[in-house]
């Protein structure tokens, strides 16, 4: 698997996969060692993950 | 979280931040000899738990000043391979470049280690193997965009 890393226009960063082989997930979700990421925030970003297209 | 930023905050002032990196020591202590091993050099390693601390309190801003002065003083080197240890000068017109440690091994696996840690830490990266997952939470905007594009390879077994 080989992602890129960008930013977009608005100045946040995103990220795409642009080849895969073999299965493997990736789930965008603040690091499980945060101590500031909110439950919001990880239930958000596993959502966006979850989304087609993805 | 308040105690953390303002330990992170501290790191990054002029006295402990060459510009290459963290000093030892601040450069105003009476102890302070940017060629000392102790006493004011920048050691690459400490930068890769410098930067995997302050992504553990989302202090993206840290992670990528810390990340851009690893990267940019291991450009300065050959093959970009970053020694032991260099100097503690001051990044400016007089040290454009950050000073040799006489006696420092050069390259060094754990400052190459460091490398690993600045990109986990911006990328979020995080696998996850009994679930076959890769987490991943990137932070790129301390870097400037036309350099902002970063690639990474993963291969399950």
């Amino acid at each position: 698997m080989t992602l890129r890393f960008f930013r977009t226009a608005s100045g946040a960063t995103d990220y795409r996969i642009t080849d895969q082989r073999g299965r493997l997930h990736v789930v965008r979700q603040p690091s499980p060692w945060s101590l500031t990421a909110s439950v919001g925030e990880r239930l958000a970003n596993l959502f966006a993950s979850l989304l087609p297209g993805r | 979280m308040a105690l953390a930023a303002a330990t992170a905050d501290r790191l990054i002032q002029p006295d402990l931040f060459s510009g290459w990196g963290i000093r030892t020591l601040s450069a105003e202590h009476p102890a302070y000899n940017p060629y000392s091993y102790h006493r004011g050099s920048v050691w690459p390693v400490e930068h890769g738990t410098f930067a995997l601390g302050c992504m553990r309190y989302g202090l993206w801003d840290h992670v990528a000043l810390i990340a851009r002065a690893q990267f940019e003083a291991a450009t300065l080197f050959d093959f970009y391979r970053l020694p032991e240890v260099f100097s503690g000068h001051p990044r400016d017109r007089a040290h454009p470049f950050p000073a040799l440690y006489p006696q420092a091994n050069a390259p060094q696996a754990w400052s190459a280690s460091a490398i690993f840690c600045l990109l986990q830490s911006l990328l979020g990266l995080y696998p996850y193997a009994p679930l076959r997952l890769l987490i991943v939470d990137p932070h790129l905007s301390g870097c400037r965009r036309s350099r902002s594009r970063t690639s990474a390879s993963v291969t399950p077994r």
